[in-house]
């Protein structure tokens, strides 16, 4: 009894040191230290009592019961990064371009009761350009308008995301908006990172065992609403399935698996999609005069692209054993398939895949840990939509290409990282003017995050 | 009629029959610094609980606060405090998550008894674990190359020690490697050169204990959170503990089951 009153009152305490500052906060030890030094508590009892104190406050802060804190503060969490790049493109047909670029994330969630909460996200970045939140340092275009040509203009900040998430039990997340991408994969080639789909996500996760666990990625992605009354002019969209499974073999060595099957509504015979690359030899077959309620100049889509893409990555923590476990404490082998099966042309490709090795920490979140990400892609024609593949890898994303990619990433100190991205990429088909008309592709980022 | 309270009376036998077994079940699941406090006390606890049936496995803090989470376990072991995303995680799943401290985790730093230092900051204590100093004369000793002495990555207090000592960066890797906290303990004792780390409980005469950033490792020191090696253990539950799983828990926190902790080579809160 004597405990549980002793235990309340240094709840008290410690929740307004939390609330006042670390200096109370230090109040409450001192007031432990003296209860302790009287021989009210013993030094185990006092410890058992302010941990457990402590977690009971951050389990309240957590769940937003907190009295003394407001309940939007303790619902509410706000993340962002900003990302300093250096980026130098070279090849044979075109002169050599450098940019200095800047990308810049703000975002918030906030739990709007204990099944739903919101998230909304700011970004630099231009509207017509969903495969990059980047802007250009010193470029008019990414202006405010577009239209500033001098140095210093205000640059463009536009919704990221906007989302609202409904779980109903403990399995099953419901989201709709504008989302992260919920489909999984371990490699860009396929889906650019920085692409928020727009409609419903259906997100189901089941633990079999400890070790095993079933999930199943679902998203109807509205492509296109073109709100036009002329006759023939159809709403796109993509419609995907992701069953998969995340198994621990060992407790060293983490298997993912998926087969994602996608399946696109209304895309051939329509306009490409706007922001998709225009490069001669290197994009997704069209022809001109769909008469979809476009100009008849406009390329419509040849093919459509439901695809079937299985996808793995093993992982393998102390790979090469004890010893040189402490240098080398991460590996993993990935790769991603991709196959068009709704069309049979011979020459348009139609696979595409990627494959790799990531060596050195799982992660990167503090100083002195590094990661190195060799992987090769190759994406044959329409194999995919080259309106949604790595906007890095040749010329804003080209299908019709291989790429060569290196990542090397060193963590500066606790969040924020140095990472050196280096591309070689080539056309698959050689174009008759330019041969295989390589390009090298060097970036140098700087992450800042929080 | 007849027929259907039979069915009602065979369903209802079916259900409290598999309710009395499930509640005699106990899975208690997580870190592998737990571990051997959880196994020991659970093998106590049996003995004089015989409907008590309790499973013990590893796999790490998270493995246990998932598996809680998940509801494939009755108690989640951790070695460290919740994570704020576990929490949110409970949260969304209408799971109230209870800790309860039931040790304190202390680690000494460890020399040979022949060499002449007797203390060590954090920085210098970093830098010779993770290769960065090599010789004794770099942090004020006798020149002589360092012989830097770890436990396996599988160990808790392996993995303790990387999070207090070295900011989670990893050990150099020409450490020597031991199974055990005994091993660690031999090689310093026999290797003039050598550093190594073991839990408070293992700290014998034939090995020399320094101070880690001006402060003696003791258990006082531990249970006073002044010793930058020390950190809670937890068992969490989901809400507060019920029948067997309260009174295993009880019985982990019993001068009785805080006797396994102190032999376990932990630091007993009692």
């Amino acid at each position: 009894m004597f405990q549980k009153l002793v235990a309340m009152m240094i709840a008290v305490c410690v929740v307004v040191g939390f609330s006042a500052g670390v200096s109370s906060a230090g109040e409450t030890d001192l007031l432990v230290q003296k209860l302790v030094e009287k021989g009210v508590l013993s030094a185990g009892e006092a410890q058992e009592l302010l941990t457990q104190t402590k977690e009971e406050i951050k389990k309240q802060n957590s769940m937003g019961t907190n009295e003394l804190i407001p309940t939007w503060v303790q619902n509410t969490k706000i993340k962002g990064d900003v990302r300093v790049r250096f980026e130098d493109i070279k090849d044979k047909a075109a002169k050599d371009l450098t940019h200095e670029r800047l990308r810049v994330r703000l975002g918030l969630e906030s739990k709007i009761n204990d099944q739903m909460k919101i998230g909304i996200g700011m970004a630099t970045g231009k509207p017509s350009d969903p495969r990059s939140r980047n802007i250009s340092l010193g470029n008019s275009t990414d202006s405010y308008n577009g239209t500033d040509n001098y140095a210093a203009s205000a640059k463009n900040i536009q919704l990221d995301y906007a989302y609202a998430d409904y779980t109903p039990f403990q399995y099953a997340t419901i989201t709709a908006g504008k989302f992260q991408n919920p489909i999984w994969s371990p490699w860009d080639m396929i889906w650019k990172g920085d692409i928020t789909p727009e409609g419903a996500a259906l997100k189901l996760n089941y633990p079999v065992a400890s070790n095993l666990q079933l999930f199943m990625n679902n998203m109807a992605f509205i492509l296109r609403n073109p709100d036009s009354a002329i006759k023939g002019v159809q709403n796109e969209s993509l419609y995907a399935f992701q069953p998969g499974v995340s198994w621990d073999v060992t407790s060293n060595i983490n298997l993912k698996s998926a087969l994602t099957y996608y399946r696109f509504l209304n895309l051939k015979d329509q306009p490409r999609i706007a922001y998709s690359t225009a490069v001669a030899n290197a994009t997704n077959s069209t022809y001109s005069g769909c008469n979809q309620g476009a100009a008849a100049s406009t390329a419509c889509y040849t093919y459509n692209y439901d695809s079937l893409s299985p996808s793995a990555e093993i992982g393998f923590k102390n790979p090469f054993g004890e010893s040189i476990g402490s240098v080398i404490p991460y590996a993993s082998i990935f790769g991603d398939y991709i196959y068009n099966i709704s069309h049979s042309h011979p020459t348009d490709g139609r696979g595409g895949f990627d494959a790799g090795v990531k060596l050195g920490y799982q992660q990167v979140s503090d100083k002195a840990q590094w990661q190195l990400k060799l992987a090769t892609s190759k994406l044959g024609r329409d194999s995919w939509v080259d309106a949604f593949s790595d906007s890095d890898r040749y010329k804003k994303g080209s299908t019709n290409t291989q790429s060569y990619e290196s990542i090397l990433e060193y963590g500066l100190g606790k969040n924020t990282s140095l990472v050196v991205d280096y591309y070689y990429s080539f056309l698959l088909n050689k174009s008759a003017s330019a041969g295989r008309a390589p390009e090298n592709l060097l970036q140098i980022d700087w992450n800042l995050k929080f | 009629m007849k027929r259907i309270l039979g069915i009602l009376t065979v369903l209802a036998s079916v259900i409290g029959f598999a309710t009395v077994s499930y509640a005699a079940k106990i899975v208690v699941e997580g870190s592998t610094t737990v571990l051997p406090i959880a196994q020991k006390a659970a093998e106590v606890f049996m003995q004089t609980h015989t409907d008590a049936d309790i499973s013990v496995r590893g796999g790490g803090s998270g493995v246990g606060i998932s598996s809680l989470l998940d509801g494939t376990c009755s108690i989640g072991d951790s070695s460290r405090p919740i994570k704020d995303s576990e929490l949110d995680k409970a949260r969304t799943y209408g799971k109230d998550i209870k800790a309860h401290v039931i040790a304190m985790d202390g680690i000494a730093v460890i020399v040979n008894s022949a060499n002449s230092i007797s203390a060590l900051t954090k920085k210098q204590l970093k830098d010779i674990f993770t290769g960065k100093v090599s010789d004794w004369s770099e942090v004020g000793g006798t020149a002589g190359k360092i012989v830097a002495v770890s436990r396996d990555s599988s160990s808790g207090t392996f993995e303790a020690f990387g999070t207090l000592a070295l900011g989670g960066q990893k050990v150099r890797s020409d450490a020597v490697m031991q199974a055990s906290n005994q091993a660690v303990a031999s090689t310093v004792e026999r290797t003039p050169g050598a550093i190594g780390y073991v839990g408070l409980g293992f700290l014998s005469s034939s090995v020399k204990a320094l101070d880690f950033a001006g402060i003696t490792p003791s258990k006082e020191m531990v249970l006073s959170g002044k010793y930058a090696l020390g950190r809670p253990l937890f068992m969490y539950t989901n809400g507060e503990p019920q029948g067997l799983v309260k009174d295993f828990i009880d019985f982990v926190k019993s001068p009785e089951g805080q006797k396994i902790v102190d032999q376990e080579g932990f630091v007993a809160l009692k």
